[in-house]
């Protein structure tokens, strides 16, 4: 019965996933992700401790680049184009548009989580088990699974944003535009606000102690050591020096990674709750707008 | 058969496959695709649904199918509510949309498998049936092929076959022959002649050659409106019923002639298309036969050599472009003699 009820998801996710992975798109962004956690784990092999080097194989995940790839899933999931065709071959067939919308969103989600564990996790393996010239800073269980769940969850974030923005303005590219507008300098606001625990790039500096963390840790030792910020800050510039060429003037630090000295904790808690809140609410609208879209 | 003239009761009935109720579309507060439109399709007939481009045909479908939302009016397919959400509707309904897009990556099999999981049809009823439905329409030899590589006539095959896989009661077909050259013209054509000995179809087209060869009714569009509706017999009979057409030739003074003889019978009336092609339209109670003896014993007097009889009743085309010309001229009227909600016709799109 319960099988019967879900098959057309069933089928929708396995035709988007595939249409995913055949896209120039997808294949590039995993090539180029694993060659990415590749050179990281080769640069921080010999001096990273292990949370840390999880922190640096999560950052161009949480930071950049691939969340731009994440947000592009998202716009061009329903846009104008995609949705003509939709509309004919599958729309017009016996399921609801939320059952379209949930599928055509699963699937994204799937893409994104099997990219970044295909990336990451592997490398986080040999990083971890290998025998390497850095002091012991072991990461706890609960520590992994409370640190990856909450980059998972920024990630399903970022695309149901770009998700809402694609269903909102029908046009990907346009959509894009909008959230990378938005999204950027959402670092600063939040500062602003005294919430830098929810930006993305205090998440990654962060991350070392969430790391590090057991059931049993005291709330104190949410306090995020400064120590593991300057490395990442360091990592961080490194890698956008990379992007961006050898700065002109070599004295002068780049200021997009900078720590916000005020931002002292975290809690994982919170921090997940004001991820998934947001997941529900972008998808709800997305929803309410495909609603009442004419096809 | 009996055709609807009833009063619409704002309650379902199961025995319409197809009906609609003052159905309107305006897109962005400014064009009508479909305006005030109540019509019924009875059940078992193949519907031919005519108009010129751009008439509304494709937006009542995408209304039937829930696929866009009416700005006023309401529609019902088998007794049950159309919308965006209504499943049951569209589980009874085969949508075969114009110049259908597929995803090309995927090979027919796999398509036709897709679209069978959507109606949740379980893998042992679902996969023999799209073996046959393959081979039925003659798509065996490019199973193996992605969908990117088929031909427009491929294409369209793999529509058909897709609006099969439901097994649905109502088959919807938009264009079903657009783009098609005249062997697969020619299978569609057979396909719905066959299909429809079971199920109600309704044809979207403006070719009206299609609609001559399999329609048992039919819907003229225009505007927006449904300015015909009914068994195409009765389209033919009411517009061109009593005429037909002389194709002559003969030296410019018997021609003249001719036309003055016509002119002077009582029981015709003539209208030249060209010198050589003469309309006689049948006047008062003579029957046609007799009119038709007078019409050709003045053609033998004037010394006319006649071609050819061309009887009106076959000329869908004529009794069409008829009504559209009809319906440009009525103007203004049409809105004077539209029905208000308080005491609405559906079907009272009929001529």
């Amino acid at each position: 019965m319960l099988r019967d009820l879900l098959l057309p998801t069933q089928a929708l996710v396995r035709l988007e996933l595939r249409t995913l992975f055949r896209s120039w798109l997808v294949r590039l962004w995993l090539a180029a992700a694993i060659v990415l956690s590749f050179l990281t784990v080769l640069t921080g092999w010999s001096f990273l401790t292990q949370p840390v080097m999880l922190a640096s194989l999560v950052f161009p995940f949480l930071v950049f680049p691939w969340f731009v790839v994440v947000i592009i899933l998202g716009t061009s999931a329903v846009s104008s184009g995609q949705l003509e065709a939709a509309a004919d071959g599958i729309l017009s067939r016996p399921i609801t548009r939320l059952e379209y919308l949930g599928a055509a969103w699963l699937a994204r989600a799937i893409a994104v989580l099997l990219v970044f564990v295909v990336a990451v996790i592997p490398a986080a393996l040999i990083t971890g088990l290998a025998d390497r010239p850095v002091k012991a800073d072991p990461v706890t269980t609960y520590g992994a699974v409370v640190g990856l769940g909450i980059v998972v969850l920024v990630l399903l974030g970022i695309l149901s944003l770009g998700f809402l923005m694609g269903v909102l303005l029908r046009n990907a590219w346009v959509a894009l535009l909008v959230v990378l507008f938005v999204w950027y300098p959402i670092n600063g606001v939040l500062t602003t606000f005294r919430l830098a625990e929810f930006s993305p790039i205090s998440l990654n500096q962060a991350l070392p102690t969430v790391f590090r963390k057991s059931w049993s840790t005291p709330a104190a030792s949410d306090q995020v050591n400064p120590l593991d910020v300057a490395i990442l800050q360091q990592q961080a510039d490194e890698f956008l020096r990379v992007f961006s060429g050898p700065p002109q003037r070599p004295e002068r630090r780049p200021e997009f990674f900078r720590h916000d000295l005020e931002y002292k904790d975290i809690r994982p808690g919170r921090v997940a709750l004001s991820y998934t809140l947001p997941v529900l609410l972008f998808f709800g609208l997305s929803y309410l707008c495909f609603w009442y879209r004419d096809l | 058969m009996k055709w609807p003239h009833g009063e619409a009761t704002g309650v379902a009935d199961e025995t319409w496959a197809i009906e609609t109720e003052h159905l309107t579309k305006v897109y962005a507060g400014e064009v009508i695709a479909v305006n005030d439109l109540s019509f019924r399709v009875p059940k078992g007939v193949i519907f031919g649904f005519l108009g010129p481009n751009g008439a509304g045909k494709t937006t009542t479908l995408r209304l039937l199918l829930g696929l866009q939302r009416p700005t006023a009016g309401r529609a019902w397919i088998f007794g049950r509510a159309c919308g965006p959400q209504s499943v049951t509707v569209r589980r009874l309904v085969g949508y075969l949309p114009t110049n259908p897009r597929f995803p090309g990556h995927l090979k027919p099999f796999e398509y036709l498998d897709l679209v069978g999981q959507l109606y949740r049809i379980p893998a042992d009823v679902r996969r023999p049936r799209i073996a046959s439905l393959l081979r039925a329409v003659g798509l065996l030899g490019v199973a193996d092929q992605r969908i990117a590589t088929l031909s427009t006539g491929e294409t369209t095959r793999l529509g058909i076959a897709a609006s099969l896989v439901g097994d649905p009661l109502l088959l919807l077909w938009d264009e079903p022959t657009a783009g098609l050259d005249p062997a697969a013209r020619r299978f569609a054509l057979d396909l719905i002649r066959e299909l429809g000995r079971e199920r109600t179809i309704l044809v979207a087209t403006h070719i009206l050659a299609d609609i001559d060869q399999v329609c048992t009714h039919v819907g003229v569009m225009h505007e927006g409106r449904m300015i015909f509706c009914g068994p195409i017999a009765e389209m033919k009979r009411r517009l061109r019923g009593d005429s037909f057409f002389l194709d002559l030739e003969g030296t410019e003074e018997n021609l003249r002639q001719l036309a003055g003889m016509l002119a002077a019978l009582p029981v015709v009336s003539t209208e030249w298309l060209d010198p050589r092609r003469v309309r006689i339209a049948v006047n008062g109670e003579v029957s046609r036969a007799e009119a038709l003896a007078e019409v050709l014993r003045r053609v033998h007097q004037a010394g006319v050599v006649l071609h050819g009889v061309q009887t009106g009743l076959g000329a869908t085309e004529d009794a069409y472009l008829q009504l559209l010309q009809e319906d440009e001229l009525h103007g203004f009227t049409r809105f004077q003699d539209a029905p208000r909600p308080a005491a609405s016709h559906p079907g009272t799109g009929q001529a």
